[in-house]
């Protein structure tokens, strides 16, 4: 029995020992790129100093265990605490706004029956997503500065014009607008292929039952097209605390809107490399990665029990 | 035809508002491309004056030349041209190997590595650890540190393996039986057929190279190297009078003397490869997308 066991095993390595061969160097990758720094999310729990080594893996191993300290701190430090609200707040505004966008503009553009003018409008909305956000920072910029397309528009007098991007009133305003401009042609176009999946059949005898447009769309269309909104949901969910508005905000925020616009990433990145507080900056950041997991988790096991459908 | 003639005969007033909406919509999406390119052909003066909307004023053409002359410009146009390109090879290939024996269910330890993929992509690590590895790894300006922080994407791995699992075994078995090795089946029959969902990651691959701001400004500060995010964040914000809390600003405060018009064309160059790369990419994108997210 041990033998044959055995022998199976030779020759499925005889066999396959090439696929391994595929596999390392992403393997290899994973554990450098990835699993190496995530181990260096030690100093989170430590008291790290630069200098506290020859190496850096000798400084990091010096450096005294303080616990949860740096992670208390977030809580003790008023910025901090700015951070992590803004996180979620921010996080939530665009869910909110942004989610329904972009299923309104795929049943609008459902409706659209010459293919010429629905194929221009998807082209339009859907090309600001392939350009960075150093782009769209500086595009919207242009328009929202001192003296911008927007302060002229409004007529405002030359000297009452403030750039929109240095008040903290509109920020969040700006944030969500521009990551709709950005993103949300996106998920319109998956919303679009799905509902072009939908079986004639379905239509045809709503018609015969003689029901509106806006009935099929409620009891057909949506229905439908459920579980690809599930799918969209679960994505940007996570993905919207997890790391959704960090280069977004980190360009186009400035220090005077930071009471509403600074996210824990971004407050992170600052203590971290700017201010030189590691263990601090790696701490927040953790934080952010952890709240942002728990809520893909949950909202990946709940789009599986409600849906059948998760994205791992 | 018949139904296009039927159609356009009798247009209800929904079909009107509809289209009155969605051509408002486009309008918007479009609007910041029209100012940013009218900008850029203006003269500078009715530029600073504000004067410049929708159209042109003073017309010149000049700072296209100015702006594609520009020695740093253009070396950081060769640096994410490289970034594009050789960053782009090296991710695809490396996702594909990756893929092919995840997704084979006899493979002995496909739920272990799939899961590590998937973990690495949830809980990414804080900056702090992350700098101070491409810093130890000598890998400090030097573009490869860009392009393999990122190297497999896991969300790309995930829709190629998805793409081989729906391909029939019996496409490798003739291969198998005649004894060619798993190697010379994936690189001869499997990836030649995977071509399709190889262009989509590799569109992916692209634009996201092409776009990426945050690790180059990071990881390169030789400006000759710079990645072309970077030089445009540079020029835009760093005129701004230092308003960013970015640490890459401190470099660069001698830009504020660049007229705007020389601005909005640089931006717009930067642009104008993604413009290029757009149809192909509105094809794939769709497609892989649909790919990866057939999962039962």
């Amino acid at each position: 029995m041990g033998t044959k066991k055995k022998n199976h095993f030779k020759r499925y390595i005889k066999r396959n020992y090439d696929l391994y061969i595929l596999v390392l160097p992403g393997i290899l990758f994973l554990l450098i790129f990835k699993y190496l720094p995530l181990l260096g999310n030690v100093i989170a729990f430590k008291d790290f100093k630069l200098n506290g080594g020859d190496t850096i893996f000798s400084a990091i191993v010096n450096s005294e265990w303080v616990g949860l300290k740096h992670f208390m701190r977030i809580f003790d430090n008023p910025a901090a605490l700015n951070a992590v609200k803004n996180t979620f707040i921010i996080a939530g505004l665009k869910t909110i706004f942004l989610f329904p966008i972009p299923i309104i503009f795929a049943l609008m553009l459902n409706e659209i029956r010459v293919n010429r003018f629905k194929r221009f409008a998807q082209t339009i909305m859907y090309f600001p997503n392939f350009l960075s956000w150093v782009v769209v920072g500086s595009l919207f910029n242009q328009i929202l500065q001192t003296d911008g397309l927007l302060n002229s528009l409004l007529n405002i007098p030359q000297m009452e014009r403030l750039s929109f991007l240095i008040n903290p009133k509109y920020f969040r305003t700006i944030l969500v607008l521009t990551d709709g401009w950005k993103s949300s042609g996106f998920a319109t176009i998956i919303y679009l292929s799905a509902i072009a999946g939908i079986g004639t059949e379905q239509y045809e005898a709503a018609i015969v039952d003689g029901v509106n447009r806006f009935q099929k769309m409620w009891h057909i269309t949506l229905p439908n097209i459920s579980s690809t909104i599930a799918m969209v949901f679960v994505l940007t969910i996570g993905m919207q605390v997890a790391s959704g508005s960090f280069e977004q905000v980190l360009i186009m925020a400035n220090p005077t809107v930071y009471s509403t616009g600074d996210i824990l990433q971004t407050f992170s990145y600052r203590k971290g490399l700017g201010a030189m507080e590691f263990s601090f900056s790696t701490a927040a950041g953790m934080l952010n990665a952890i709240a942002g997991l728990i809520i893909i988790y949950s909202s990946n096991f709940a789009s599986k029990k409600l849906f059948g459908k998760s994205i791992w | 035809m018949k139904n296009m003639n039927r159609n356009s005969r009798k247009i209800s007033p929904f079909s009107l508002i509809n289209t009155l909406v969605l051509l408002i919509i486009c309008t918007l999406f479009l609007i910041p491309f029209f100012h940013l390119l009218a900008k850029s052909l203006s003269g500078a003066y009715p530029v600073i004056r504000g004067e410049v909307g929708l159209w042109p004023k003073d017309f010149q053409l000049d700072s296209y030349i100015n702006v594609i002359g520009n020695r740093q410009f253009r070396n950081s146009f060769l640096s994410s041209t490289f970034l594009a390109t050789v960053g782009t090879f090296i991710s695809v290939l490396l996702t594909i190997m990756v893929a092919y024996p995840l997704s084979k269910p006899y493979f002995k330890g496909r739920k272990i590595i799939l899961y590590a993929f998937v973990i690495s992509w949830l809980l990414t690590p804080s900056i702090v650890p992350v700098f101070f590895l491409i810093k130890n790894l000598g890998l400090m300006n030097n573009l490869f540190s860009v392009i393999l922080v990122n190297v497999i994407y896991t969300f790309n791995m995930l829709i190629v393996k998805t793409y081989f699992e729906g391909m029939p075994e019996s496409l490798s078995e003739a291969a198998q039986i005649e004894g060619a090795s798993n190697l010379r089946i994936f690189f001869t029959i499997i990836a030649p057929l995977a071509k399709p969902v190889i262009a989509t990651i590799t569109i992916y691959s692209v634009f996201g190279y092409w776009n990426s701001y945050f690790f180059p400004m990071l990881f390169i500060s030789k400006p000759h190297l710079r990645p072309i995010q970077v030089y445009i964040y540079e020029l835009v914000y760093a005129a701004m009078g230092s308003t960013s809390g970015n640490i890459s600003d401190v470099a660069s405060k001698n830009v504020s003397s660049i007229p705007d018009v020389v601005r909005s064309t640089s931006v717009f160059v930067s642009i104008v490869p993604v413009m290029m790369i757009y149809p192909f990419a509105q094809k794939h994108f769709v497609k892989g997308m649909l790919i990866g997210s057939v999962k039962g």
